[in-house]
C-alpha cells in the first residue's frame, strides 16, 4: 500500500538527500556511504529544490557542468543549491566533498575560495589528517576529539584552498590539517566550517574511506557523528 | 619504404562529384588516392557489376582501411584460442565479456591511439580513453576500471617531452572527470618509439550476464536514433589516418583535422544516459561511434543484424554549417551514439536523450533489402551492401621475410666496467617508480579499488557489496620482443599469469593489444606473424581465451620503426579480495624467492649489446603454471605477506624496488652462481620474490613448494635502512630510492596539469 507520507513511515531513519550534478561522479559513493550509515539517502537532481523531509544534504565530488569554467561555478547557481539557505534554516547539516566544497565556497556557504592546486596538477593520494580544536562545536566532528588522525584519499586538481589573510586576525574555521600538505593550502586545511558548524566543506573523500577493505574506515565516523546529531535533534 | 598512398587531400578529389557515374579511369585513380590498393579497387567494382561512385569509394577507403578492417592481420588472429568457460562475449563484440561469478560479468579490452597522441597527445590520449569507455558502454556495462600502457621515445627529447607531457595530463583529463579510476598501467621511456609513442588504454565495466547490449539492428521500421553531441568536422578520415605511417613533426600540423576532440562531460552525460536506457525504453541496438563515424555505425549495424538500413543525413545534427555529405558520413566528433529502438518509442527516446542535456535525431530507418542507402539533400548518394563494406574487404596479402635479420645491437650502455652498485642504480633508473605519474589519476573514485597503481602484482577490483572481486594486469615488452618476437610475446603472456598468481586471481581471459610496424616490410610482417603465434601458443598451452582486442599497425616515424609491442591485459577472478597480498614487505618478516634461479644470458634490461645476437627472452610456461598453482595454495592458506614477480631488471633490481616500496632495508644472501651478474641482473621465467611473517608459515611454504617442484629459495630478513647483499653489495635505501626517480621527460610529465 503506498501512503502519501512516505518519510513519516520511516521515521526511525534520518532522510539524507546527494544532489546529483550534470557530471557528479562520487554521487554513488556518497549515497553509499551515507546508507552504512543508518540514513535514509535519496538522490535528488540539482534542478529540484531540497524536500522538507531531508535532514542532511551531500554535495558529491565530481565535475559539476564539466568544470570547464572555475570549479563548482555553475552549480552554486542551480535551484538546489540555492535553497539551501532554507534548508539551513530548518536546522539541517550540509555535507560537501571536493567539487561539493568547491560548490559550497562558490555559493557562498563557506568562507574562502579553492585553486589550483601547489605544484599545479591534479593530485591523487592517500593523505593523513588531524582533528584540530577548531573542531569542537561542529556535530560532524563530534566523535573525533581534537588530535585525531584520519585516513582519507585526495583526489582534485582545484584544491589550495585561500582566505583574505588580514590582519583582523579572523579567519575561517579549520576543522581539520593535512599532515604533509599536498596542494599548497593555506594553513594546511582541508576542511572548513562555516560559523554554525553545520556546514561542512571537505577537499579529501570521507565518502571513499568507509571500508577497511578499501583502505581506510575513518570516514564513517563523520557520517555516524551527523546521523546521532540528527536522530537527538531532529530538524524542524 | 612502401607506405600507403597518402589520404591527403587531392586537389582532383574536391572537384569530383559526390554522386553520379564516374570513367572507370577516374574512379581508380580516386580510389588510389583514397588509399585503396588495386586489388581492392577492383573487388569493389567485381561485387557492385558497377563503377562506385565518388560517395561510395569514400566509404569503402574508410571501412576498408586497416584501422576498420584489420585486413593484414584478421586471417592471424585467427589463431588465437577465443572458447573459454567464462566467455560470454568474444571477439567482434564491442568488448570482450567474462562471467565472473555472483550474478556479474566483467565487460573489457584494449584500444590504441597511437598516431592521434604523436600529433596531439592531450586530445589524443583523452579521446583514446573515451573511445575505449564508450566500447564497454555500448556492451551495456558501467566502467569501473582503467589501465594504460604507455611507450614514449627517449626521455631526454623535447618531442618525448612534449608527447609525455600531453598524454599524462590527457588520459587524467578524461578519466578523472568522468569518475573512472586508473588502477594501473606501464609507462616506458625507450628511444626505440621516438616519434611514434604507444598509448594504449584498457577499460573494464561491469554488466549483468542478461543485461549485455549487442549491435545488431533489427525488425523493418524500427529507427536509428544518432545521440550525444552534434557532429562536427572533427576527424574526418581518422581511420585512414591511422593506417598509414607517420610523418616528421612538421608534418603534423595538417594532420590536426585528423584529430577528434574529447569532452568528458559529454561522455559522462552520454554515459548514464546510454546506461539507463534499455529494451524497456524500446531499445533494439546500441553502436558507438568511433573509427568512420555514422558510416561505420551503420554499415556494421546493418551487416550484424543482416537488415538494410536507410540514412538520412539532413536529420544529423550539426555543430557547425556547410559539412559536406561526405565530412557528415565520416566525421569522428566524439561522444555520440547510434542506438536502434522500436518507433513506437520514438517520442519518449528522443526526450530520453535532450533531457540529459544531449541532442538526439532519428536519422535513418531499418529496411530489409541487405542495403545501406545515404540520402542527402533528396538525393540518394551511396547504395551499397552492408555485408560488402562491413567485412568485405580482401586479404592483404603481404611476404614474411624468410627470416630475421641477425640483431643489430642495442645502443645501450655497457655494464661491462662497473660494479654490481652501479648497475642496479642505472637500471633502477630505467624502470623508475611511476607514482609521480599515476598520482595525476583519481585511483579510488567508485569504491571498488582495492589494489591501485603500485599496490601490489596486478590491480583488485571488488564487485559491488563483495568480498568477491576481479584482477587486471597489462604486460608486454618490446624490448625482448625485438630480441625474439615469438619467445618476447610468450614472455608477456607469462608475465600476466606470474602476475595473476601473486594476488591470487584465476587467470581467465585477456585483450590483446598488438603495436607494429607497417605490414608491407617483409621483416615487419615476419615479426607480425611470430608475435601472434607466440602469443597465440602461449595461450593455447596455458588454457587461456583472448576475448578482443586491437591490431595498430604502421608505428614508423622518421626516427624508424617501432619494435612489436604486444600488450597483454589479463582478466582474472579473485574468490576473496581480502586475500590478496601487497607489493610491501614488513619489517622482520622473510623474504624468499619461489622458483629456480639461474644465471645463463638471456634477453633483460642487462643484457649486453655485444652479446644481443644470442640471447632470446627466458620463458619456461610448464614452471610458470606450476609456481601459479603454488601462489593460489599459498595465499588460500594465508601464508604470504608480499608478492613480488620478477620482471624488468632481474632478481636483484626487484628486491630494491621492494625495499624501496616497503620504506625498509634487508639482509640477504644468495647462494654463490658462476655468473653472479647475470644471477642478480637476468630477467628469467617464473620467479617470484615472497614475505613470510613466521617460520611455520615458511615450513608450510616449502611443503607446498616441493608438491609443485618449484625451488625455494630464502634470501634473508626485511630489516633497517640498507639493502645489504652479502659479498655483493651494500645501499642505503635512500639512495635506491633517489635512483629509481623520474629523469628528465619524466619530471617534466610530472607537472602536467589538467589543462
Amino acid at each position: 500500500m503506498t501512503t502519501l507520507f512516505p518519510h513519516r513511515e520511516s521515521s526511525a531513519q534520518v532522510s539524507a538527500a546527494v544532489i546529483v550534478f550534470p557530471g557528479s561522479n562520487g554521487d554513488h559513493d556518497l549515497l553509499q556511504a551515507l546508507t552504512l550509515c543508518g540514513f535514509s539517502a535519496r538522490f535528488l537532481d540539482a534542478e529540484q529544490e531540497i524536500p522538507i523531509d531531508v535532514s542532511l544534504v551531500g554535495l558529491p565530488g565530481g565535475f559539476s557542468y564539466g568544470d570547464y569554467w572555475r570549479a563548482g561555478v555553475l552549480a552554486s547557481r542551480s535551484r538546489a543549491v540555492r535553497s539551501l539557505a532554507a534548508f539551513l534554516q530548518r536546522g539541517g547539516l550540509v555535507i560537501g566533498i571536493c567539487n561539493g566544497f568547491q560548490i559550497l565556497v562558490e555559493s557562498g556557504h563557506l568562507p574562502g575560495a579553492l585553486t589550483y592546486n601547489h605544484p599545479p596538477r591534479f593530485v591523487h593520494r592517500w593523505v593523513k589528517l588531524r582533528v584540530t580544536e577548531e573542531s569542537a562545536r561542529s556535530p560532524w566532528f563530534s566523535s573525533l576529539p581534537s588530535g585525531t588522525e584520519l585516513r582519507f584519499p585526495i583526489a582534485h586538481a582545484e584544491g589550495s584552498y585561500r582566505y583574505a589573510d588580514s590582519s583582523s586576525g579572523i579567519r575561517p574555521a579549520i576543522p581539520l590539517l593535512y599532515e604533509d600538505n599536498p596542494n599548497g593550502s593555506m594553513s594546511d586545511a582541508a576542511a572548513v566550517l562555516d560559523d554554525s558548524g553545520r556546514i561542512l566543506g571537505i577537499m579529501p573523500h570521507p565518502e571513499r574511506a568507509c571500508d577497511l577493505m578499501l583502505g581506510s574506515q575513518d570516514g564513517l565516523r563523520l557520517f555516524q557523528a551527523a546521523q546521532r546529531y540528527l536522530v537527538r535533534r531532529p530538524i524542524q | 619504404m612502401n607506405s600507403p598512398s597518402s589520404s591527403d587531400e587531392d586537389p582532383q578529389q574536391a572537384s569530383v562529384p559526390l554522386v553520379g557515374p564516374l570513367s572507370s579511369e577516374l574512379a581508380a585513380k580516386l580510389a588510389s588516392s583514397m588509399g585503396l590498393l588495386p586489388q581492392e579497387y577492383l573487388a569493389i567494382t567485381d561485387r557492385l557489376q558497377r563503377q562506385p561512385s565518388h560517395c561510395e569509394l569514400a566509404i569503402f577507403a574508410g571501412m576498408w582501411s586497416e584501422h576498420c578492417s584489420y585486413k593484414s592481420t584478421r586471417h592471424l588472429l585467427a589463431q588465437l584460442p577465443k572458447e573459454g568457460a567464462r566467455v560470454l562475449a568474444g571477439p567482434g563484440s564491442h568488448a570482450g565479456v567474462v562471467d565472473v561469478g555472483e550474478g556479474w560479468a566483467v565487460a573489457f579490452k584494449i584500444e590504441s591511439h597511437n598516431h592521434p597522441s604523436a600529433v596531439e597527445p592531450y586530445q589524443g590520449a583523452a579521446t583514446g580513453v573515451g573511445g575505449i569507455l564508450r566500447d564497454i558502454i555500448a556492451q551495456g556495462a558501467r566502467p569501473c576500471a582503467i589501465m594504460d600502457f604507455l611507450c614514449f621515445g627517449d626521455p631526454d627529447s623535447a618531442d618525448t617531452q612534449r608527447i609525455a607531457h600531453g598524454v599524462i595530463a590527457g588520459i587524467g583529463g578524461y578519466g578523472n572527470a568522468v569518475g573512472v579510476p586508473n588502477v594501473g598501467g606501464r609507462t616506458q621511456f625507450d628511444p626505440a618509439y621516438e616519434g611514434n609513442p604507444l598509448v594504449n588504454a584498457l577499460a573494464a565495466g561491469l554488466v549483468r550476464p542478461d543485461e549485455q547490449r549487442h549491435a545488431r539492428a533489427s525488425r523493418e521500421g524500427s529507427l536509428l536514433l544518432l545521440v550525444g553531441a552534434a557532429t562536427g568536422r572533427d576527424g574526418v578520415l581518422g581511420a585512414a589516418f591511422a593506417s598509414e605511417a607517420l610523418g616528421d613533426a612538421s608534418s603534423h600540423a595538417k594532420r590536426r583535422s585528423h584529430i577528434q576532440i574529447g569532452d568528458p562531460f559529454s561522455g559522462k552525460l552520454l554515459q548514464e544516459a546510454i546506461l539507463s536506457f534499455g529494451p524497456a525504453q524500446g531499445l533494439l541496438a546500441t553502436q558507438d561511434l568511433g573509427a568512420c563515424g555514422i558510416a561505420c555505425a551503420s554499415f556494421e549495424m546493418a551487416a550484424l543484424g543482416a537488415v538494410g538500413l536507410d540514412l538520412w543525413l539532413d536529420e544529423v545534427p550539426l555543430r557547425e554549417p556547410d559539412l559536406t555529405p561526405l565530412e557528415v558520413l565520416l566525421s569522428e566528433t566524439q561522444e555520440r551514439f547510434a542506438i536502434v529502438i522500436d518507433e513506437a518509442f520514438r517520442e519518449r527516446a528522443v526526450m530520453h536523450f535532450q533531457q540529459a542535456g544531449l541532442t538526439a535525431a532519428v536519422i535513418g530507418a531499418v529496411q530489409q533489402t541487405g542495403h545501406v542507402r545515404i540520402y542527402s539533400r533528396g538525393e540518394c548518394i551511396a547504395d551499397l551492401p552492408a555485408q560488402l563494406v562491413a567485412g568485405g574487404a580482401p586479404r592483404s596479402e603481404w611476404t614474411a621475410a624468410a627470416a630475421l635479420p641477425a640483431q643489430t645491437a642495442r645502443a645501450a650502455s655497457t655494464f661491462d666496467n662497473k660494479s654490481p652498485i652501479e648497475v642496479l642504480l642505472s637500471l633502477l633508473t630505467q624502470c623508475s617508480d611511476a607514482e609521480p605519474i599515476y598520482s595525476q589519476y583519481d585511483q579510488t573514485v567508485g569504491n571498488k579499488t582495492i589494489c591501485g597503481p603500485g599496490q601490489a602484482a596486478a590491480a583488485v577490483i571488488r564487485l559491488p557489496d563483495s568480498k568477491r572481486g576481479f584482477a587486471l594486469t597489462l604486460c608486454g615488452r618490446g624490448d625482448l620482443c625485438a630480441s625474439d618476437p615469438f619467445l618476447g610475446a610468450q614472455s608477456a603472456v607469462a608475465e600476466v599469469l606470474r602476475r595473476m598468481g601473486c594476488v591470487g586471481a584465476e587467470l581467465v581471459a585477456v585483450t590483446d593489444g598488438l603495436n607494429f610496424a607497417s605490414p608491407r616490410d617483409p621483416v615487419q610482417y615476419l615479426r607480425i606473424e611470430r608475435v601472434i603465434s607466440g602469443i597465440a601458443s602461449a595461450l593455447r598451452t596455458l588454457g587461456v581465451p583472448v576475448t578482443g582486442g586491437n591490431v595498430s599497425l604502421y608505428n614508423e616515424s622518421p626516427h624508424g620503426a617501432i619494435p612489436p609491442t604486444p600488450m597483454i591485459g589479463g582478466l582474472g577472478i579473485a574468490a576473496d579480495v581480502r586475500l590478496c597480498p601487497r607489493a610491501v614487505a614488513q619489517q622482520g618478516q622473510r623474504l624468499y624467492v619461489l622458483g629456480t634461479l639461474r644465471d645463463h644470458p638471456c634477453a633483460s634490461l642487462y643484457s649486453q649489446p655485444s652479446e644481443a645476437a644470442s640471447v632470446v627472452p627466458d620463458v619456461d610456461l610448464d614452471a610458470e603454471r606450476r609456481l601459479y598453482h603454488l601462489l593460489h595454495s599459498a595465499i588460500a592458506e594465508r601464508l604470504l605477506s608480499a608478492t613480488k614477480p620478477v620482471s624488468r631488471g632481474g632478481l636483484l633490481t626487484t628486491l630494491a624496488r621492494l625495499c624501496i616500496r616497503s620504506q625498509c632495508g634487508a639482509e640477504l644472501t644468495l647462494p654463490s652462481h658462476h655468473r653472479t651478474r647475470w644471477l642478480l641482473f637476468g630477467e628469467y621465467a617464473a620467479q617470484v620474490i615472497v614475505s613470510v611473517d613466521s617460520p611455520q608459515q615458511a615450513e608450510r611454504l616449502s611443503v607446498l613448494a616441493e608438491q609443485q617442484q618449484i625451488a625455494l629459495t630464502p634470501l634473508g630478513i626485511m630489516t633497517g635502512t640498507t639493502l645489504h647483499l652479502a659479498q655483493v653489495l651494500s645501499v642505503d635505501v635512500r639512495e635506491l630510492r633517489a635512483a629509481s626517480r623520474l629523469r628528465s621527460a619524466q619530471r617534466d610529465a610530472e607537472s602536467a596539469v589538467r589543462s
